[in-house]
């Protein structure tokens, strides 16, 4: 299973037990209209073991670009292998914000916004 | 160094943690006096600190710091902080921050637990704290009563974006494959990526990333080279950071080094000064698992080292014994194993307790003795052997003498 890093998922029914690991543990937060939806306060390397048990699959997550929120070319990344994407930073930059002269300046500026 | 240079000054500035930043941000702008502490907890170098100095800075606090692992009991907590608790007029607007407060909870915790928590439900300024282990219980109690912000490793993507704005800052000329090499050491640390990236733009960075053994061995053998060459403080600093082993091994290193050295006696103690000052801090830090004052190690012992050796020849050497040494000791070893045999057999003793009780005295007796190598050789042992021992012997005397 991937999961979206700052959007929300939705999940198969695991049972209670495992809903409430989620929610109290894990720290995923729950809308019962939209599905979970990981936090900073979610404990991903936790959230994987979690779900790898209940769903018997493998966990994977899905990165995001913080610039223009396109998924992150996690699969052609020369750094695919290194990238522990389930104890990373949620967020990316995607290649096309990355080839930009201004990159960095992008980058401050998007968190500018984000965080008025 | 370009960590300090390139300490940001706004939240903006940093890369990574995105949501963990601007929560935190938030959570600041937001603190009312009786509001809950802050917690950010995650692994090293990935900028908690920096988070909290930035976003001080962005909303005017001055921030009153202390570094948990130098005060962790509560008195000591009580005398740092008890003035700026409550007394916002003095000190402008305050902000406390609890640095690696993981340090205060170690062996010798004489209260200071007690103390933050104490301190969590009465402060009048915001109390923001940071913590590296993110399991222990003692952390978890903080966690409960505090706003948590977890910070992760960054991903190497942003890493390396990161490094691009400081290569154009400083004019650096880097190709991209040596940049990919020092994303990948970093493995999400931005401080040592920044490390790395001034050490390779001193041309004092081997690029290597998956390291065998041998070539491990190789960089090693480079860091220290360079840290011997070193023509300024700066460049034996950085060649002593990119060095990869740990603290100990590196003070080990520089003393085998040292010890098998041809400098000159005064050279010598004065490097070995130096030496011995950093080792009390491994010490230290091994004692009282302070492991802030890491960060002084590598300061202390390349400005120490640099001082007493600058302009003369060391070559590094990662075994403290010299190989002429080891060569003679290895031939000699031979003959005292045949002498520990036989002698050992007619004695009923092991050949260790020969060597470890009776040689030193047999050399000595042999040497004394008119005739004694013959009768030695009545005894079934060879020639070589008895000229060896026989000149043990003799140094020992020449030394009792």
């Amino acid at each position: 299973m991937k999961v979206p890093i700052g959007e929300h998922f939705k999940l198969p029914l695991l049972g209670k037990d495992v809903f409430i690991k989620l929610s109290r543990e894990v720290g995923l937060k729950y809308d019962s209209k939209q599905g979970f939806m990981i936090t900073p306060k979610t404990r991903l390397d936790l959230l994987v073991s979690v779900l790898q048990e209940a769903l018997k699959e493998e966990v994977s997550f899905v990165l995001k670009c913080f610039i223009c929120r396109a998924k992150t070319p996690c699969e052609t990344c020369i750094y695919n292998n290194i990238c522990d994407r389930k104890s990373v930073s949620p967020a990316c930059i995607c290649d096309s914000c990355k080839e930009k002269d201004n990159a960095f300046a992008q980058y401050s500026e998007k968190f500018l916004e984000l965080s008025v | 160094m370009w960590v300090e240079k390139y300490r940001p000054a706004s939240l903006a500035k940093l890369v990574g943690n995105e949501e963990a930043r601007i929560g935190f941000l938030k959570w600041l702008r937001s603190w009312k006096p009786g509001g809950k502490a802050a917690l950010l907890v995650g692994p090293p170098g990935i900028g908690k600190t920096a988070t909290v100095h930035a976003a001080a800075n962005e909303l005017s606090y001055d921030v009153i710091e202390l570094n948990a692992s130098d005060a962790r009991t509560k008195e000591k907590l009580q005398n740092a902080l008890g003035p700026s608790i409550g007394n916002q007029a003095l000190s402008g607007k305050p902000m406390i921050l609890l640095d690696e407060v993981d340090g205060i909870f170690g062996r010798n915790d004489y209260g200071g637990m007690e103390f933050v928590m104490e301190l969590m439900e009465n402060t009048s300024v915001p109390l923001v704290m940071t913590a590296n282990a993110q399991d222990s219980p003692k952390i978890g109690k903080i966690a409960y009563k505090a706003e948590v912000f977890r910070f992760q490793r960054l991903p190497p993507r942003l890493v390396e974006l990161y490094l691009r704005s400081i290569i154009e800052k400083e004019h650096v000329k880097l190709d991209d494959e040596s940049l990919q090499s020092i994303v990948l050491r970093s493995r999400g640390d931005v401080r040592s990526a920044v490390n790395d990236l001034q050490a390779a733009a001193f041309g004092l960075l081997e690029f290597e990333v998956e390291v065998p053994e041998r070539d491990r061995m190789a960089t090693i053998n480079q860091a220290f080279q360079q840290l011997f060459d070193a023509t300024n403080h700066v460049e034996a600093l950085l060649a002593l950071d990119s060095a990869p082993v740990d603290p100990k091994e590196k003070v080990r290193l520089v003393f085998a080094s040292l010890v098998s050295s041809s400098l000159d006696i005064e050279t010598r103690a004065e490097a070995l000064e130096a030496l011995s000052r950093a080792d009390e801090i491994v010490g230290r830090i091994r004692r009282t698992q302070e492991w802030r004052q890491l960060r002084y190690l590598n300061t202390i012992l390349a400005i120490g080292l640099f001082n007493a050796i600058q302009g003369k020849r060391l070559q590094f050497n990662a075994d403290p014994v010299p190989w002429e040494t080891k060569l003679r000791l290895w031939n000699e070893a031979k003959y005292f194993a045949q002498l520990g045999r036989t002698l050992g057999a007619i004695l009923s003793i092991s050949r260790k307790q020969f060597a470890e009780a009776y040689l030193p005295y047999f050399a000595l007796i042999l040497a004394k003795t008119e005739g004694g190598e013959k009768m030695l050789g009545r005894m079934g042992i060879d020639e070589s052997t008895i000229k060896v021992i026989a000149k043990e012997g003799k140094k020992l005397l020449e030394a009792l003498r």
